[in-house]
């Protein structure tokens, strides 16, 4: 009988599409953000670092703490760019948001059956 | 300008969420080898910038053999299903990154402090600060070879843990143990979570 935890899943989770963009947006940018490029968006005039991240995004989805490392620029730095990015459009922010990840049961529930597996 | 193209690993636009678990301890305590051995990827680093040099982008835009940096944490990843993405960053030890890993703490589902029993007290800050962060944590001996080896009873008393606090022990370097104190720290949060605490009824008799 899973019932009530079911009901959990109609909650609104850290995920949702507007997390992220929906708060000021330099202080809800963590090392673990996840940065999603929207191709879509001209990138004409975009500063030489800006431009660099959205190359290095144009693959795929990466975290903050991930394009430091690969642009080699501190994370405060890093921040900033992600943060000016965001407000421009050409990425989608999501951070994480762990009040609501402790009571996410099933996430929970899931990254534990991932640890056993591994 | 150092190569980027090789080692990317992108994630798939599938993933919804990032989860973030930090890893204090003392230096040399094993961090990164715990890290290393649950990543799906190779470790990255990051860096810092000295304080007393500015910080301003364009500045650093137009230093690209800029030496103003050190290395500040490295951390490793691993996805899970097609929707998570779990980070593990390691929390650099020395006092200078203080302000760096308080930041660091916010945002973190929980915190894994290692401990070397040949200095058990080089942890006890690493807890503090967890603590006072309201960060959820497991404590978790590195069995170093040839360190001291205590019993469960024993450690405890050494860390002053209260009876719900979790202590794991394991050898970093191999992944089958080096997992385990991260399943002990969901399973923490699993038991704490709101649905499971007993909730008072809303009584009205």
């Amino acid at each position: 009988m899973t019932p009530v935890r079911r009901s959990r899943i109609g909650l609104v989770r850290s995920h949702t599409p507007t997390d992220g963009q929906a708060r000021p947006v330099r202080s809800s940018l963590d090392e673990s953000t996840l940065l999603y490029p929207d191709a879509n968006v001209d990138r004409g005039g975009l500063p030489v670092m800006a431009n660099r991240v959205m190359d290095l995004l144009a693959p795929g989805v990466l975290s903050l703490a991930e394009i430091s490392a690969h642009v080699r620029l501190p994370v405060p730095i890093v921040k900033v760019i992600a943060a000016d990015l965001v407000a421009g459009g050409h990425v989608l922010a999501r951070t994480p948001a762990p009040p609501e990840q402790r009571n996410d049961c099933e996430l929970l529930e899931r990254i534990l059956h991932a640890l056993h597996e591994l | 300008m150092p190569s980027m193209s090789s080692e990317v690993h992108h994630l798939p636009a599938s993933v919804t969420q990032s989860v973030k678990i930090i890893v204090l301890g003392p230096f040399g305590v094993g961090k990164t080898t715990l890290i290393n051995s649950v990543s799906e990827i190779r470790p990255l680093s990051t860096e810092e910038t000295m304080t007393q040099y500015g910080q301003a982008v364009d500045d650093l835009a137009d230093l690209p053999d800029k030496t103003t940096t050190t290395v500040a944490m490295d951390f490793g990843r691993l996805t899970i299903g097609d929707d998570i993405a779990l980070y593990l960053f390691g929390a650099p030890g020395q006092p200078r990154f203080r302000t760096f890993v308080d930041d660091l703490m916010l945002g973190a589902l929980g915190g894994i402090v290692l401990a070397d029993t040949r200095r058990i007290d080089a942890s006890f800050d690493h807890i503090d600060r967890l603590e006072n962060a309201g960060v959820p944590y497991v404590i978790t001996v590195n069995s170093f070879d040839g360190a001291p080896e205590y019993s469960e009873e024993e450690l405890r008393q050494a860390f002053q843990l209260d009876d719900d606090t979790p202590l794991v022990i394991c050898d970093a370097r191999r992944r089958e143990t080096a997992k385990l104190p991260l399943i002990s720290l969901v399973r923490h949060l699993l038991a704490h979570t709101d649905a499971s605490a007993p909730r008072p009824e809303p009584s009205r008799t």
